[in-house]
């Protein structure tokens, strides 16, 4: 281990026979980093690969859930920013973290977070210093390389300048048909082990391109992703630190609001029907999930929420939306009130399909969708607070999981399970 | 930048998959050819290149999706758009899945609609419920036909001239520096629609993932601009081979270029007695590499198809168009010696 210990400000990433999950991420490790600057820290906070020292190591168990290192780099990043430094990584090579750093290297963890400028691989961005001569002397045996993390960004290609003069959704359009070949180029090996069909295929690609889309375009910060496929499931997991829900949906344009939306509508109303008795900035952090899927809900175009459906109600997969200081955990266990709430999305998009077909005039259209979307506004309401009620009774169960500690920017993940 | 337009009088017709290739390019997709579902950008850019046609809300446009697998959500819009800025839209060789992702099942139920023989998609599918019959339009048939427009459009005198390398005399020539300037845009088209062919007859034939693709080999300036193109669409290498033909030359540089038991394309802008390609096969046998085929954009068909074949068996080729015996007229290519 690195001579530089300095217990105080240390925080350890592994702990011994306990995986490093999304759950483990928000429940253990950031209310852990959340206490070490709680504590008035006198010096930069450093990061050890493990607690123990060599010797004490030798019989532990090291593991980290490839999904959960987007939420890592995310959380990394934002310390360096707040820091205006690269943070200390103390590692440690020995027999029982030689797997795991082996398959972190492979997977370009450490090309992501040092310097690198070898095109080769992945661009570093400075996150962490670590000394590289732990690196090296890798077992064979190890988790697949193919599982590699991934950032994007806007400063990528001068996709700024590009999309700079285009209007809101051609920017979209933009960002998701360049996500895309990316997604094609960076994923293909899992793309054609995880997937059984053509359509498949391209329903995972468009899954992964319009999330790294959503990271990108509206939390105008870095976003990591990656993509895991094992024998019973294929995850995606993508994590930005920007502006959250709430920020992004109070920059949007007003020209880019319809008629039958108006800015934080059903935010408000959840404000005065639900007392989470929690405080604001939780309470604001889950109702913001709610109001951009609502927003999603009653557009012409497919989004956010269709996307969720079509991974909870045709996938039969998990769809969880971390924002801030909540998330939501949406699965089969909702799936009579999301199937509700599909039914009407069908008939709003229906609506919408009539009026572009010019089916109906610009009067019945704009009557139907508000009586659409009042009646999706209502569903919301009663979705918002059967999630809450049950999570009042018993919060083990609950959809819903709201943390102390903010962990800024949205972080989405899918699980798929490969059965189906 | 449009590669597919193809105007007649009453319609104009555009190859999504073509224009989607280009978008790839754009998008730095390093796909090629292999793109295989559309995007709004080569939809967007056909709505803006229509405005230049003239009379255009008097043409119908047909839409081909021959080749496209997937569609991305949200493009119906730019269909409607469209639509409305000329007479109908027809879209060919619709697949089912393409079908339902373009959303576009209000407007189904044409009478004139027609399923495609394997009930997979639409051979033809009109953008409107209610409208007279048009015609199907094929891809080989329309692309062909303009071709051969090209061709006699470009096609020179060349009184005097003989072949250097075939001892012939031909009183016509073919322009191709010229095609390539003046008519670009098509001409790309005409290298994907090659592009197609390679892929379809060679490179989905290759054994197995991990056989060793061919790298294409260009033997003058025009070959260079078309080896560069193909190399980009099919995501071959390519070497060249400066100056090869038609005058021979002392080659004293060639065995640092061709690789022992690699296999090599020989690229060509027109074939016509195929002393070139020869001469190329001879260097590269030489040379220890293997010769996979030939590819040219035009050829011309001097022998009867049973003495084709036998040819073949020395060098395998694929043209993406044949002047012969039926459609030279018109192009009225000739080949003389002193002797007719």
């Amino acid at each position: 281990m690195n001579a530089q210990k300095n217990m105080s400000n240390i925080i350890s990433i592994l702990e011994n026979r306990k995986t490093f999950t999304p759950f483990y991420f928000y429940t253990e490790f950031l209310p852990k980093v959340a206490k070490l600057y709680g504590k008035n820290l006198q010096s930069l906070i450093q990061f050890s690969l493990i607690e123990e020292n060599d010797n004490e190591a030798v019989f532990g168990f090291y593991y980290i859930d490839p999904i959960s290192i987007p939420l890592f780099l995310s959380l990394a990043e934002q310390l360096k920013k707040f820091h205006g430094e690269p943070i200390n990584l103390l590692l440690s090579n020995n027999s029982s973290t030689n797997s795991v750093l082996s398959f972190l290297e492979k997977a370009d963890f450490f090309h992501i977070i040092g310097n690198n400028i070898n095109p080769i691989y992945a661009r570093g961005k400075n996150i962490f210093n670590y000394d590289k001569r732990y690196l090296g002397d890798f077992i064979n045996k190890t988790q697949r390389p193919e599982h590699k993390v991934r950032c994007y960004s806007l400063l990528d290609d001068h996709l700024n300048q590009k999309i700079n003069e285009l209007p809101v959704e051609r920017k979209r359009d933009f960002l998701v048909e360049y996500f895309t070949y990316k997604v094609k180029e960076h994923f293909a090996v899992l793309l054609q082990l995880a997937s059984k069909s053509k359509e498949l295929t391209f329903e995972y690609i468009e899954i992964l391109a319009e999330l790294i889309t959503n990271g990108v375009l509206h939390s105008s910060s870095d976003t990591y992703a990656l993509m895991f496929a094992n024998i019973e499931k294929t995850s995606f997991s993508i994590s930005d630190n920007g502006i959250g829900l709430y920020d992004s949906l109070l920059v949007k344009e007003t020209e880019d609001i319809n008629f039958f939306y108006s800015k934080f509508e059903l935010f408000k109303e959840l404000q005065k029907g639900i007392d989470l008795k929690i405080s604001d900035k939780i309470q604001n952090s889950l109702f913001s999930i709610f109001e951009t899927l609502f927003y999603s809900l009653l557009k012409d175009r497919k989004g956010l929420f269709d996307l969720m459906c079509n991974v909870v109600l045709n996938c039969d997969g998990y769809f969880r939306l971390h924002n801030q200081n909540a998330q939501i955990i949406v699965s089969a266990r909702m799936f009579e009130e999301l199937r509700d709430l599909y039914l009407l999305r069908t008939e709003i998009m229906d609506t919408h399909k009539s009026f572009l077909f010019e089916q109906i005039d610009n009067l019945t259209f704009q009557k139907l969708l508000n009586q659409l979307s009042i009646k999706a506004k209502n569903k919301f309401i009663e979705l918002a607070k059967t999630i809450i009620n049950k999570h009042h009774k018993d919060v083990r169960y609950s959809s819903i999981r709201l943390y102390e500690v903010r962990f800024k920017g949205v972080h989405i993940e899918v699980e798929i399970p490969n059965h189906r | 930048m449009i590669i597919s337009k193809i105007i007649r009088e009453g319609y104009v017709y555009f190859n999504l998959h073509a224009e989607q290739t280009i978008s790839s390019t754009f998008f730095d997709g390093d796909v090629g050819i292999r793109v295989s579902e559309i995007f709004s950008s080569a939809l967007v850019r056909i709505e803006e290149d229509i405005l230049l046609v003239e009379d255009i809300s008097e043409k119908i446009i047909y839409l081909d999706f021959v080749r496209i697998d997937n569609a991305y959500k949200n493009l119906n819009t730019i269909l409607m758009s469209l639509s409305k800025k000329c007479k109908i839209i027809l879209l060919l060789n619709l697949k089912d899945v393409v079908y339902n992702q373009l959303q576009i099942e209000l407007i189904s139920g044409n009478r004139f609609n027609k399923r495609n023989s394997d009930d997979s998609g639409y051979e033809i599918f009109y953008f409107e419920k209610e409208s007279i019959q048009y015609q199907y339009v094929y891809e080989e048939d329309i692309f062909q036909e303009e071709f051969k427009n090209l061709i006699q459009e470009f096609t020179e005198k060349n009184i005097n001239e003989f072949h250097q390398s075939s001892s012939v005399y031909l009183p016509k020539y073919i322009n191709v520096k010229k095609m390539i300037s003046k008519r670009k845009n098509f001409f790309i088209f005409s290298l994907y629609q090659l592009s197609i062919k390679i892929q379809k007859f060679w490179l989905d034939n290759l054994n197995s993932d991990n056989e060793e693709l061919p790298i294409l080999i260009c033997q003058n300036l025009n070959s260079a601009f078309i080896s560069s193109i193909l190399s980009s669409l099919l995501k071959l290498d390519v070497v060249i081979l400066d100056h090869l033909g038609p005058v021979n030359t002392m080659y004293s540089s060639l065995n640092n270029k061709i690789e022992e038991n690699k296999k090599y394309i020989i690229v060509s802008d027109v074939v016509c007695l195929g002393t070139e390609v020869k001469i190329a096969k001879n260097l590269i046998t030489f040379l220890g590499g293997k010769v996979y085929g030939s590819v040219s954009v035009i050829r011309i068909n001097t022998l009867e198809e049973k003495h084709l074949l036998e040819q073949e068996k020395k060098v395998k080729t694929i043209s993406v168009f044949s002047i012969t015996k039926e459609n030279n007229q018109g192009i009225d290519f000739e080949i003389k010696t002193l002797l007719n």
